[in-house]
């Protein structure tokens, strides 16, 4: 199957940047006799993906039929060429956000991923205090299901996040040992691009200094632990604590170094835009002025780390959503007149702007779906016939609600699950986000029988895991 | 050590509405339990009884009810250096154009200042992201290693190396080296070359992992080596280090590096001269003003978005040039300046803005002037104050609210329940802001912080969301401006000038504005009634300036001693 290269210009309105461009590579050496493995990307939003201010459930699943998918709601519309690969599940509730006391943001975003409480509402014999406050600086205490599902597979997560780092909303939780960190992801294309492929460049023959550096780093880090406990022993008792946290992160990293990781991909290349360098120092953007353009990149970064066997789980986290106006929407003017977490509680703002807005993340994700389904992936496949993307919200609507979640699932995981299908979990009361994770899990092979916390109770007495969602299954 | 919940009475009123707003407003998130925390009530000059609960980020109790308190030194965690004195620590030690590549921007949080450990933790991304960094000036370095090196390691080996490790070593970690740092970074290199690597490249390798050890990356204070007893004074070097990261957010120069290692600034006569140095430095008055700004949360604040650029820019300066007028020279106001100054630098551009007839007409010709009586009020009656704590179309009531009582007399608010907005009732879109005042003050259990905050935002409702001076709102009805903070002697005020000059003359502003640049220097919230803040009011005292005040922190027992806490394996 021969691909040709492909330019994915767009010349949108409002675009005031030219997009990436991704050179596609050569002809790959394998996959000639083997199928493709399986891939999962996980796709977080926060702040909801309803607009209607009676909530309705219609406005984000479909309407229609409960198992067939019906008319596609104005925000899910961009998904119309797809619609075949749609699954949306309804009636699954956040059942962990509720055990902590939180503003409505910091509890839900936490436990998205990871369903787990905070740290902090364990005593030291592992003993549970519900309503314990859940803040910015609350640490998740297990890992998120990306992290999760990556280390059960052994393949390097892809932690992608998209803008300034909004502190409400630390979805993604890497286990480390015994202890559990936040990873807030990789920001930067060009520098993504060159860990992910810094070893698939022809070798020179003689090794730079700082190829020569990266090469010993694990000798590197083994002396920085070894400086840390020589401090540690002098310093006071707050010192050592975040003095243990550094020394964890440290092995962390450490951990990366050990892994590693057959690229199949001939003289893969990325090319970004000529003001790249503008944007670069924008890269963490607490406005999220270059969300569009960055959503997209790293959307085809995904893309290329699967077909050249990086990875097989990625996950892309956008997070600049607090003061985002979305001007790209605007021509580059702010689209909507205030913060956008104002406008999504309603305060300012119309509903009009905020199905706009809804609408441009699906349309935004349904490119990336067109850019998977137009990779060759194996003698037969796309690679979005080997991928599942999931699509999921940390919150209902605007009323901090986490029950009922979006949850948007494309792909079959070459026929594991069924789709094309609505399924709806809210008639029989719910269940757990949990449940869904162990299904992704089990659909890709683990044998994980739950996921997340799993000792106690979930808020309100609801079980936090019940078992897979046996009807999403094939 | 016993709790003293005696609290000196200056205003009863004000202790009952105290205890009504502990009961009522929301969760207290203090670390130490409850009781009478979070508002002073002492009267002015050196402590007035007023003890309270031990606890958090070091400062203690007082003794059983009498006069003087005992100053604690500083328990919580040392200062990791921010981006910025990285940036200014590499510059000092590599001597060479360092290209370095884009750090992630740690998360601004909201008056949480640049130095807090909350804006500093570290994450797994962060610290990869340093480690990439220290590879890349690891490997620039290695093309530089004779401008760095006084031996060829090529030629002479380990006894270079391990002259290069004591010297390069002590200006990174800011202090010579024990045994075991030595011992570790000549056994890296040691290792590399028996493993076939060139020396140049094992120098390398150990200047990355010097960039990269907590020692170089933190300001860590342990003592002198061999002295562990639990409280201490910060070692010569380790002053040396908090003083210039603290006035010039960048390493000690020559001089002072001197002054560390002959031991002089232990003697407080150099140790004050060495700070009345950094803080005449150029330097140094950006930090102050930079504390300040973080302060107020305007901080690279920019409406441009909001107003045209040129009033954008202006309001800017405005902050820029007054903090100058303000705070330094032969003319500096007294901290209460900041909230009750008369004059003020504005342009052509504001003096159109604010509606002030006799001022500048040309945009970007500034002139310095007696403001109307109802923009004196310092910080508090700027442009760029109204616009942060404001919507596009109208002030925040509730936002102003927040920040006097928060950030101007450190009064701990607790946090509002999950769905605090959902509740805020819903008026027709004519309603006045007193009218969903009074609609929120009667709700429960909404109204015991309400009732509280919203009429402080109230009385500042004659300052549009832009600052501007009104009388009446765009749909005719008149602006009444009449608030209450219970705090203040009388409580009633008018105007947001009216209340800046009240909060000027609260001795509880003086304590918080210590507090706040304690946290700066310290990196850990300091309660208002801590025995620090009040010695530190009481120091600087009503005439005392913003250099005052940071000399007298310099000076105190929270910046120059620590406490170690309990050892590790305390029962």
């Amino acid at each position: 199957m021969n691909m040709s290269r492909r330019s994915f210009l767009r010349g949108a309105a409002g675009v005031t940047l030219g997009l990436p461009l991704l050179e596609m590579f050569q002809p790959r050496r394998s996959w000639a006799q083997s199928a493709a493995p399986t891939r999962v990307l996980f796709i977080s939003t926060g702040f909801s993906m309803d607009i209607n201010t009676s909530y309705e459930r219609e406005t984000w699943s479909s309407s229609g039929d409960e198992n067939a998918i019906g008319t596609l709601s104005t925000i899910l519309e961009p998904f119309s060429a797809h619609r075949d690969r749609l699954t949306i599940v309804g009636g699954i509730d956040n059942v962990v956000a509720g055990l902590m006391a939180s503003n409505g943001h910091n509890a839900s975003g936490k436990t998205l991923l990871s369903c787990y409480p905070i740290k902090a509402a364990f005593d030291a014999s592992g003993n549970f205090t519900e309503g314990v406050e859940c803040d910015w600086t609350s640490e998740i205490a297990g890992p998120s299901i990306d992290h999760h599902l990556a280390s059960r597979l052994g393949t390097p997560l892809l932690p992608l996040s998209i803008g300034g780092v909004h502190s409400e909303h630390r979805m993604r939780w890497q286990q480390v040992g015994d202890s559990v960190v936040f990873d807030e992801g990789q920001t930067n294309p060009q520098q993504v691009f060159d860990n992910l492929f810094a070893t698939a460049a022809a070798a020179p023959a003689e090794p730079s200094p700082l190829e020569i550096l990266r090469a010993r780093r694990g000798s590197v880090l083994d002396a920085v632990l070894d400086q840390l406990g020589s401090v540690r022993r002098r310093a006071g008792q707050a010192d050592r604590e975040r003095l243990d946290q550094h020394a964890d992160l440290v092995r962390a990293i450490e951990r990366d170094v050990q892994q590693t990781v057959q690229i199949v991909c001939d003289n893969p290349s990325l090319s970004l835009p000529s003001n790249w360098s503008h944007i670069e120092g924008d890269l963490f953007n607490g406005d999220g002025v270059y969300d569009d353009v960055l959503l997209r990149t790293m959307g085809r970064l995904s893309a290329l780390a699967f077909a050249c066997q990086a990875t097989r789980v990625a996950s892309i986290h956008l997070r600049t959503i607090q003061t985002n106006t979305f001007p790209w929407l605007a021509g580059g003017s702010p689209f909507i007149p205030a913060n956008f977490h104002a406008v999504v509680h309603h305060d300012e703002g119309t509903a009009e702007q905020r199905e706009a807005i809804f609408r441009w993340y699906a349309s935004a994700i349904a490119e990336l779906l067109d850019i998977l389904a137009a990779t060759p992936d194996g003698p037969d496949t796309s690679l979005l016939d080997n991928t599942l993307v999931v699509w999921v919200s940390s919150l209902r609507h605007s009323a901090h609600s986490v029950n009922d979640l979006p949850v948007l699932l494309v792909g079959d995981l070459q026929g594991e699950l069924r789709k094309g299908r609505r399924v709806d979990y809210q008639p029989q009361g719910g269940r757990s986000l949990g449940d869904l994770w162990t299904t992704v899990l089990q659909a890709m092979g683990a044998p994980d029988t739950h996921f997340g916390w799993n000792t106690g109770s979930g808020a309100g007495g609801r079980p936090l895991n019940s078992g897979p969602l046996s009807e999403l299954f094939a | 050590m016993p709790r003293h919940d005696s609290i000196s009475i200056t205003r009863p009123s004000a202790v009952a509405v105290l205890l009504l707003m502990l009961s009522a407003c929301g969760g207290n998130k203090s670390a130490d339990g409850g009781g009478a925390d979070g508002v002073a009530t002492s009267g002015p000059a050196a402590g007035e009884g007023a003890g309270s609960a031990d606890g958090t980020a070091g400062e203690g109790a007082g003794p059983a009810g009498g006069d003087a308190c005992e100053p604690e030194p500083y328990a919580g965690p040392s200062l990791a250096l921010t981006d910025r004195q990285l940036s200014t620590t590499l510059e000092a030690l590599f001597p060479f154009e360092l290209q370095l590549p884009a750090l992630p921007q740690r998360e601004r949080r909201a008056h949480a200042f640049s130095t807090s450990s909350v804006s500093n933790q570290l994450t797994l991304g962060q610290l990869t992201r340093w480690t990439e960094a220290a590879e890349s000036i690891a490997a620039q370095a290695h093309d530089h290693l004779d401008t760095l090196m006084p031996c060829d390691v090529g030629a002479e080996g380990e006894a270079c190396l391990a002259r290069f490790v004591d010297d390069f070593g002590a200006r990174a970690y800011r202090r010579p080296l024990v045994a075991e740092e030595r011992d570790g970074l000549i056994a890296l290199y040691a290792g590399l070359v028996a493993d076939g690597l060139d020396p140049r490249v094992s120098t390398s390798a150990v200047i990355a992992a010097v960039l990269q050890a907590p020692q170089f990356m933190s300001q860590l204070v342990v003592g002198e080596p061999g002295d562990d007893t639990q409280r201490f004074a910060l070692t010569g070097h380790e002053l040396a280090s908090h003083l210039a990261y603290l006035l010039t957010d960048a390493p000690p120069d020559a001089a002072l590096r001197t002054l560390a290692a002959d031991g002089s600034l232990a003697d407080p006569i150099v140790l004050r001269a060495e700070a009345q140095r950094l803080l005449d430095d150029p330097r140094g008055r950006e930090v102050i003003k930079r504390v300040i700004r973080e302060w107020f949360d305007i901080e690279g604040a920019d409406y441009s978005t909001r107003v045209d650029p040129q009033l954008a820019d202006a309001m800017v300066e405005e902050i820029e040039r007054d903090l100058d007028a303000w705070l330094f020279g032969d003319a500096a106001l007294p901290v209460s300046g900041l909230l009750s100054a008369q004059h003020s630098e504005i342009d052509g551009r504001l003096a159109q803005h604010y509606g002030i007839d006799d001022g500048p007409s040309e945009p970007g010709s500034w002139q310095q002037l007696e403001l109307p009586a109802h923009y004196q009020g310092g910080l508090l009656t700027k442009a760029l104050v109204s616009a942060r704590y404001s919507s596009l179309e109208e002030p925040s009531i509730i936002l102003r609210g927040v920040f006097v009582l928060r950030e101007l007399l450190c009064y701990e608010l607790g946090t509002p329940p999950l769905d605090a907005v959902d509740r805020n009732p819903q008026l027709p879109p004519e309603a006045l802001p007193r009218e969903k005042a009074e609609a929120r003050a009667a709700l429960n259990p909404c109204g015991g912080c309400h009732s509280q905050i919203d009429p402080v935002g109230l009385g500042m409702e004659d300052l549009d969301q832009l600052g501007r001076f009104r009388s009446e709102y765009s749909n005719g009805a008149p602006v009444d401006s009449a608030g209450e903070l219970a705090l203040l002697d009388p409580p009633e005020f008018t105007g947001a000038a009216g209340l800046a000059q009240a909060l000027a003359a609260e001795p509880l502003f003086l304590e918080c504005a210590a507090a706040q640049f304690s946290e700066y220097a310290l990196g850990e919230p300091v309660r208002v009634n801590r025995c620090g803040p009040r010695t530190l009011a009481s120091e600087v005292g009503s005439a005392g300036s913003v250099t005052d005040l940071m000399l007298a922190l310099i000076e105190s027992e929270a910046f120059l001693t620590r406490d170690r806490g309990a050892p590790e394996n305390a029962p």
